[in-house]
């Protein structure tokens, strides 16, 4: 890396704020898609705003590619580092700048832990909705970037729906302040567009978050039942209903035996073929009637139990061992793929019947953990990556499952984005015209394309040259 | 006849070429009215070859919400996409082209066991297009959220003809950027909106409305305040003055869901609210508050509610409003005269203020992201066509 450049980097962030040293750089040469490595070649931790200005300045003089990242749990490969780039990392940005209770938003710098944003709330009343099962690790500039979801965004949505506000510093290096908190943004919805761009745009430096009151009652059900169709069919069944809980997960039989044999042990049945964890939130006479009607459709399906958590403290053990569902699965293979697709919610049982017939012909073992009332799964494939051809086998797996979401009038990812795991297959999805379109936009934030480089677009769907000429100022108004 | 009709007629046939009834700049354009899609996107490529401007515009109905700068050449319209794609009652999704009205659609949801956001005012003239477009919200926006965040996925015809799709007809899908998020309230700058997929909520098995006088605007607006936070899940509340001849100020809550919640909410707000009772209003009436005037509020005001209500003071206690104060949303009817006074004033207090009408104003160029904004403007539409 050019010794002058890194000299001006260390001039804004000081030596503190650089990793030089390989040893150092090897924990940032992959994200969760540990498939992917990069060492980078520098990776800088600025402190603020005005520093990460300062480096995308500098950076921009220098052309040099850049990735964001935050806590590198991402599974997609949108963190990877790229050829002759640096990595700007958002790890010293966890300064939380402001709780204002009174208009229910908070506004935190990008680094922040999400589940500490919701720790930082709570004595007001309050909390932040999207809760991804790495909360206790992923940043909140992280789940700005992919648009992260969550268990409970079945009912307040993903990361796009409870982000009004954002500092952004543009690939140049120019701060646009969107952080004020409004209902409709006048002009372009550009915090909007931004939210799951997956750092092609910028990096997120501060982000303006919607709070929400915490609900005066919670009820958490686990429904046991001897195999997955019926846990399937009563989730299709609880949606056409319209009943709207906050949450509906199922676990399956391997999941549940790598969650029972770790330390996270949430007490599900070791003998079940698979547990449902059905959330409902709101007021008493609400979380009443929605609970008797949840529960009158899962008697329906022949359950071996329904439950009720008996207090906080048996409401998040149970909570605990989904949200480690993947960290346990360590116990049963090296290695883990986590698919993420979605399909219509109708379909569910028909997608996992499937994935599971594909995995057998395939010699692979799979195990299910997913968001069931979103539509969105998570087949998850055991492996050995030191093994090439499980591991040849395992990616042929997850392309088929891919295809096979897109032929039923699904998509590519539901929470994990497209990084560069599912680069290929965008083609599958959107034609020519509709990657032509994604890449003018990208082009308006990224003239040089120099953010995340190679990632989410396949570069054969942007075909202008790589480096456009920089848009006159006179000729276009919004 | 002009050269622009005459050869709008030849594509698309007499019958499908009319003459725009709305105010100026835009008044007496040539109407197009294409009869599908891929006769919308002829007269894209035709307006592009002869190098003509548009408006792209639903049923019309919220040309005022945004001014041209210059006349176009002439207007295209989406009211004769209409029907409703795909509907999966039981995934709540609906996939409908563009002209399709909202009372359309409302009434589809509501035949599946749905419910369609957004309830926006008199939707028989407003289209999904045109709403989505317009980045228009409805009385139901306090517990369902701006429109926005519940479309899918879209189909639009860029400047140049091409069409492109974004997002997909599922509840949750983070697959390629949210273009959709980007076309929702730019107002046919960017592209005109053939199809929008919408996530639908769960539909209602009762429905009320209860209505509460208040002794002036801050009596009013403290008493919204007050029903948000009974824990009701209200499906909108709003203060208004507008409903009542004499300009008397009330509070309207809306409940709606399953039959046991709504009477619990109901016995609340009776003894809570003073004055409260059902039956004064009808539903319909206070979803339609905002056009009592016959014409859209001159402001629409929107930023912190803790800036709301101190801002408004700063307006004359007569003036008519609707405030939706939890969400800090305000419709302002105002004398003419004092429509830049009072824009200047709110916006002084933090809050952001869009002027609608013949007064209607441009982004200010330092607006933050203005730059980004305009280059958004120049990759969609390098020619500047749509809305010049």
């Amino acid at each position: 890396m050019d010794a002058g450049l890194v000299e001006g980097l260390r001039s804004i962030v000081g030596e503190a704020g650089l990793v030089r040293e390989r040893a150092r750089r090897i924990p940032y040469e992959s994200d969760g898609l540990a498939l992917l490595r990069r060492v980078p070649e520098l990776v800088v931790l600025p402190r603020d705003t005005g520093q990460t200005a300062g480096c995308m300045r500098l950076l921009h003089e220098h052309g040099t590619p850049i990735v964001a990242r935050g806590a590198g749990t991402g599974l997609s490969g949108g963190a990877t580092p790229v050829e002759n780039g640096v990595v700007i990392a958002t790890s010293r940005m966890r300064d939380i700048l402001e709780v204002n209770a009174a208009d229910r938003f908070a506004r935190v710098q990008a680094g922040v832990i999400n589940a500490d944003l919701s720790t930082a709330c709570a004595r007001h009343g309050l909390f932040y909705a999207p809760d991804p099962s790495s909360q206790r690790a992923c940043t909140v500039g992280g789940n700005v970037a992919e648009n992260s979801g969550g268990p409970h965004c079945f009912k307040y949505g993903a990361t796009t729906r409870h982000v009004p506000g954002l500092v952004i510093v543009t690939s140049e290096g120019e701060v646009i302040d969107l952080s004020e908190p409004v209902v409709d943004p006048e002009g372009y919805d550009l915090v909007g567009l931004f939210v799951g761009s997956e750092g092609m745009f910028g990096i997120a430096t501060e982000v303006t978050v919607q709070l929400l009151p915490i609900p005066p009652v919670v009820e958490t059900l686990l429904a046991v039942f001897p195999d997955l169709d019926p846990a399937c069919d009563s989730v299709s069944e609880m949606i056409a209903a319209r009943l709207e809980p906050s949450a509906i997960e199922i676990l399956d039989r391997l999941t549940i035996e790598a969650i029972e044999s770790s330390v996270l042990a949430a007490g599900y049945p070791k003998d079940a073929g698979a547990v449902l964890l059905v959330e409902i939130e709101g007021s008493e006479v609400e979380v009443a009637e929605t609970t008797a009607s949840a529960r009158g459709i899962l008697g329906r399906h022949r359950p071996i139990e329904i439950r009720s958590a008996r207090g906080a403290t048996e409401r998040a053990q149970l909570w605990a061992g989904r949200r480690g569902a993947f960290g346990a699965m360590g116990r049963i293979a090296p290695d883990l793929y986590v698919a993420d697709v979605v399909i219509p919610r109708t379909k569910l049982g028909w997608l996992v019947r499937r994935a599971t017939e594909i995995c057998r012909e395939k010699r692979l073992r799979i195990a299910n953990v997913f968001h069931a009332g979103d539509g969105n799964l998570h087949p998850n494939i055991c492996y050995d990556r030191r093994d090439a051809d499980e591991t040849r086998r395992v990616l042929e797996a997850g392309d088929e499952i891919m295809k096979l979401c897109i032929q039923s009038g699904g998509s590519l990812t539901g929470e994990h984005g497209v990084g560069l795991e599912k680069l290929a297959a965008m083609e599958w999805l959107f034609s020519p015209a509709d990657l032509a379109a994604m890449c003018r936009v990208r082009d308006a934030w990224d003239p040089e394309r120099r953010m995340n480089p190679g990632k989410l677009i396949p570069v054969r769907a942007c075909p202008e040259a790589r480096a456009r000429p920089r848009p006159s100022p006179a000729t276009a108004r919004p | 006849m002009s050269r622009v009709r005459e050869r709008l007629e030849a594509l698309l046939g007499q019958g499908a070429v009319s003459v725009l009834d709305a105010p100026a700049p835009v008044s007496g354009l040539p109407l197009a009215l294409p009869a599908s899609e891929e006769e919308l996107v002829e007269a894209l490529k035709l307006a592009a070859s002869e190098r003509w401007s548009l408006v792209p515009i639903g049923l019309g109905s919220k040309l005022s919400w945004r001014r041209a700068l210059e006349r176009p050449d002439f207007a295209l319209s989406t009211r004769k996409l209409t029907g409703v794609v795909a509907y999966e009652p039981g995934d709540g999704t609906l996939t409908a082209r563009a002209g399709t009205t909202i009372e359309s659609l409302s009434r589809t949801a509501r035949e599946g066991g749905n419910h369609f956001t957004p309830r926006v005012p008199r939707p028989d003239g407003a289209t999904l297009g045109g709403a989505l477009a317009a980045g228009q919200s409805g009385i139901d926006r306090l517990r369902c959220g701006p429109s926005r965040h519940h479309v899918l996925g879209m189909r639009v015809a860029l400047a140049d003809g091409s069409v492109a799709k974004s997002g997909g007809r599922l509840v949750k899908n983070v697959t390629g950027y949210d273009m959709h998020r980007l076309y929702c309230g730019s107002h046919g700058t960017l592209c005109v909106i053939l199809e929008a997929s919408m996530r639908l909520f769960a539909g209602f098995e009762r429905e009320i409305l209860v209505t509460a006088p208040a002794r002036d605007r801050e009596g009013a607006i403290e008493g919204a305040r007050a029903v948000a936070s009974l824990g009701l899940q209200p499906l909108g509340v709003l203060a208004e003055n507008v409903l009542d001849p004499d300009g008397a100020w009330r509070v309207h809550a809306l409940l709606a869901g399953c039959a046991a919640v709504v009477e619990w909410g109901r016995r609340v707000l009776l003894e809570t609210l003073p004055g409260a009772a059902e039956g004064v209003e009808t539903i319909e009436r206070v979803r339609d508050a905002e056009l009592t005037t016959g014409r859209w509020p001159d402001l629409r005001v929107t930023g912190r509610p803790s800036r709301l209500l101190g801002a408004l003071e700063r307006i004359g206690a007569g003036a008519r409003m609707t405030v939706e104060p939890t969400i800090a949303s305000a419709g302002i009817h105002a004398d003419p005269l004092e429509i830049e006074r009072i824009a200047r004033d709110l916006r002084s207090a933090g809050l952001q203020v869009r002027v609608r009408g013949p007064r209607a104003d441009p982004l200010p160029e330092a607006a933050p992201g203005h730059e980004i904004a305009r280059r958004l403007k120049l990759a969609l539409d390098p020619e500047g066509r749509l809305i010049p």
